[in-house]
């Protein structure tokens, strides 16, 4: 019998804004634990939260072996991994003193907005998986997510945009050029030059068109024959330009370098897309095992639970150029806020787009109208991908600009 | 309990949380989890800030109260201070789900329960892979402050979400049947349901057609119209919004019209399902709240900050997904309320449009838009074939005055495993419902 441990701990401080100014403070720092318990057939986990509880933890975790949860698969092993990114930036009171200088300055800089935040943060997570077989990985990473959301106080919408950042690394003037390109740009209303096929740049941090993407490379539908790429390995499925890894590269992605069951990925990624050519979905060892697939490292899991195969932080192959290399020239649709949009279950892909900015490859030139866009899966990233910038979105930031043709007309 | 800090407002909530989660793919059980957590929000006001503190060792609240207190500037007049006015001090104990506590149903019986369904999965040709899972839990709230309240309530959900992924040559579908109930008792009768659902799936997998983009009359089902004022209206009427916003307090006065005549939206905690909940998470009773009435701007959603600030009194809807987080401003069981059509008179008024009859998600800012999932198109007043549709969408608050027919039955929705998100704080189960709704245009990719 195998014993595993899973520890997630978070230790931040967060501050608040509401209506331009800093309205609340909050401490936290919480840890789970979970115990996994492995007899070469079966999982049994449970687990506690703080400090006080592996003993039960354990007699529940052994009692949940007859449960029948099958794990016929070895625990990773005899590997001894720590690793760390960032620092605390600064002590609790200056974090405070820091973002009220902030806020204090949007709100002078750019008296026609309403500033406010979910949450301003500094963050210390630390994930760890170590068992009684040698294995012993560690991570943690300290970073700053500095959210700000805004609208014009003349708009009857709850937000009109915002801007922000995650990372280990912090930069107020650097923070303070990208709001006010941002701010600047909505203050500024223009018209859309045209309607019709143009470029559409998005960060490669939003969510939105990825999400069919992330569906189509779910093992449990793929594997089932129901996903579009399914029998469709090694095929040319998107343009060469393109490429999609999983990533386990702590710096870009802010996660473990390891998964949920102490895989490892070989040069810390893996490709589901590579050149166009679609090579597999992501797996953890029981989709790998299942469906005679490549091990990619994306096992996700609760505290106390089993790991179950999750896409994690997607990163794209970059192009070697700039957006404004790419663009060549010609402007596009920035993407802020495109809230709402979806994919047919074939990839066709519509969507509202409710703040967006006319983009010349440096600069955002003003804010355009409510806009509609309309593309496909197999040509957003086929005949009508640009490509992935070079350059990220701001100067702290981990996420590039990724662009693609698509139709664009107002709403 | 606690010695409260003199000359500031301070509050604790303590949470116990017991619950259970099985999982299975296609047949093969993937996860069985009973969980037993714990965990206390500390608040300290002083006026002038807020300060909170979540912890897991409920031992040491008594040491964080006084933590979190010497952060905060004290104030003699802070129970004079018109935000600390207007907390109700209310003392009570609401157990609501003693006789039939989910947490004391044996996890094997949960078990049997979801492996029944899986005979009607199994008969469906068409589905290729399938993910059934039971969720529950019971909560138990305890909410002491430094005015003297002194409450504890419970809440309970259970339900069942299964998703089913469908191929037919290169035709695909994905879709999810999900029942949600206050008990366990009402989950044994879902396999009918269930098994017409997966008949509506596979026809439309079969013979669905692409829409033809364009505008369109929209009747929506009493699902989706929840949906659609959860997200259309609800979350505006989320008083936390307008604050330092004088613009939004002008745009949103009491009386102004905002709707059609017949369109009234209510928010209620005291509804049974998704979004019961005696008490909000600083101790106000929660009650039924008019949002609109007849067309008109009747009222707003309040935590007792965003009441005071607006010179209102507070509704009971500051809200926290769980004690890891500070309460916010959120909806209880939103609705639209019935009108006057039979369902088959309202479907009679139109000649082509689209019945949006299942959702896969929406959104709501100056736009809303819904993603449907289940789709149709409506023919000379009768449901025609089916239709695959990216999204619907339309500007709030035009579409608001575009509703030109309501059914004459309210249906209200539970769910499990899901929820509301708003900032960082996801999932918030939440109640939707209404009857079904005929908007007269609407922007359909």
């Amino acid at each position: 019998m195998i014993v595993e441990k899973y520890r997630v701990n978070s230790d931040e401080i967060s501050v608040k804004a509401a209506g331009s100014e800093i309205s609340s403070v909050r401490k936290k720092n919480i840890t789970k634990t979970g115990i996994r318990v492995y007899d070469g057939k079966h999982v049994g986990v449970s687990g506690w939260l703080g400090e006080v509880g592996e003993k039960t933890a354990l007699t529940r975790a052994k009692a949940a072996l007859s449960g029948g949860i099958d794990y016929p698969f070895t625990p990773a092993a005899k590997i001894k991994d720590s690793r760390r990114i960032g620092e605390k930036l600064f002590d609790d009171s200056g974090f405070i003193l820091e973002m009220e200088s902030l806020a204090a300055w949007l709100k002078k800089e750019f008296p026609q907005f309403i500033f406010s935040s979910p949450g301003l943060k500094m963050e210390t997570s630390s994930v760890s998986l170590s068992n009684d077989t040698g294995l012993d990985l560690r991570s943690e990473i300290s970073a700053a997510g500095i959210e700000f959301l805004y609208k014009l106080k003349t708009s009857g919408s709850i937000m009109d945009g915002y801007f922000g950042h995650v990372g280990k690394n912090w930069d107020m003037t650097a923070y303070k050029n990208y709001a006010a390109g941002i701010l600047s740009a909505h203050l500024n209303e223009i018209a859309l030059p045209a309607e019709g096929k143009m470029p559409v740049v998005f960060s490669t941090g939003d969510g939105l068109i990825l999400g069919k993407l992330i569906r189509e490379l779910n093992p449990k539908i793929y594997g089932s024959g129901a996903s579009l790429f399914s029998g469709k390995s090694g095929h040319m499925l998107f343009s060469e330009k393109f490429s999609v890894f999983h990533s386990r590269n702590m710096e870009n992605i802010f996660l473990p370098f390891f998964d949920a069951e102490g895989t490892i990925p070989e040069h810390g990624q893996f490709a589901f897309i590579k050149n166009g050519i679609f090579i597999s979905p992501y797996t953890d060892k029981r989709y790998a095992a299942q469906y005679g697939l490549p091990l990619t490292a994306a096992a996700e899991a609760d505290y106390d639970g089993i790991p179950q195969p999750s896409i994690g932080r997607l990163e794209f192959g970059r192009s070697g150029k700039t957006i404004k290399e790419l663009l060549g020239g010609r402007k596009a649709v920035f993407v802020l806020i495109a809230s709402g949009g979806d994919y047919t279950p074939d990839g066709g892909f519509g969507t509202p787009v409710q703040t967006s900015f006319l983009f010349d490859g440096e600069k955002l030139l003003g804010r355009l109208p409510e806009l509609q866009l309309k593309s496909h899966l197999n040509n957003m990233f086929g005949g009508d991908f640009i490509g992935v910038s070079e350059d990220p979105v701001m100067p702290l930031s981990t996420d590039r600009y990724l662009a693609a043709e698509m139709e664009v007309r107002r709403l | 309990m606690y010695k409260f800090p003199d000359n500031l407002y301070c509050d604790v909530r303590l949470e116990k949380v017991k619950s259970a989660s099985i999982s299975y793919t296609k047949g093969a059980l993937e996860e069985s989890r009973e969980r037993e957590t714990s965990g206390a929000c500390i608040r300290v006001f002083d006026g002038q800030r807020w300060y909170f503190s979540n912890i897991t060792d409920t031992d040491v609240i008594q040491n964080e109260i006084t933590k979190l207190a010497a952060l905060a500037r004290p104030d003699q007049h802070i129970t004079a201070h018109p935000l600390v006015r207007r907390f109700q001090p209310n003392q009570a104990e609401i157990i609501h789900f003693s006789e039939n506590n989910i947490s004391l149903v044996p996890v094997s019986k949960k078990n049997d329960l979801l492996r029944a369904l899986f005979p009607i999965i199994g008969a469906e040709p068409a589905i290729c892979t399938w993910t059934a899972v039971y969720s529950d839990f019971h909560a138990i709230t305890e909410f002491y402050s430094s005015l003297g309240a002194r409450i504890k309530f419970d809440r309970q959900l259970c339900g069942i979400n299964i998703s089913v992924s469908m191929a037919s040559g290169d035709k695909k579908f994905s879709d999810k049947f999900s029942a949600g109930f206050d008990t366990i008792s009402p989950l044994h009768a879902i396999g009918p349901e269930l098994k017409e659902h997966l008949g509506k799936c596979r026809d439309f997998l079969l013979n669905a057609k692409e829409v033809v983009p364009g505008k369109y009359p929209v009747i929506l089902s009493p699902e989706v119209a929840g949906v659609f004022a959860h997200e259309s209206f609800g979350h505006k009427s989320e008083a936390d919004f307008m604050m330092g916003d004088e613009n939004m307090r002008k745009e949103w006065t009491i009386g102004k019209k905002v709707g059609a005549d017949m369109l009234s939206i209510t928010d209620d905690g005291s509804l049974p399902g998704s979004g019961y909940t005696p008490f909000d998470d600083e101790g106000t009773k929660c009650s039924r709240t008019w949002l609109v009435k007849d067309g008109r701007l009747a009222g707003r959603l309040h935590s007792v900050e965003t009441a005071a600030e607006l010179g209102e009194e507070p509704t009971g809807n500051c809200r926290a997904v769980n004690f890891e987080y500070e309460p916010i401003v959120r909806m209880t069981a939103t609705c639209i309320e019935p009108g006057t059509l039979t369902k088959d008179g309202l479907f009679a008024g139109v000649k082509d449009g689209l019945f949006v009859e299942t959702f896969k998600h929406g959104s709501g800012l100056s736009t809303f838009t819904i993603a449907p999932s289940l789709a149709y198109w409506i023919k000379d007043g009768k449901i025609a074939w089916p239709v695959k549709v990216s999204v619907i969408s339309g500007n709030v608050m035009e579409t608001l005055g575009l509703i030109d027919g309501l059914s004459d039955k309210l249906e209200l929705k539970t769910r499990v495993g899901g929820g509301c998100g708003k900032m960082e704080q996801w999932p918030l189960p939440v109640g939707f419902g209404g009857p079904y709704v005929r908007v007269k245009e609407l922007s359909v990719m």
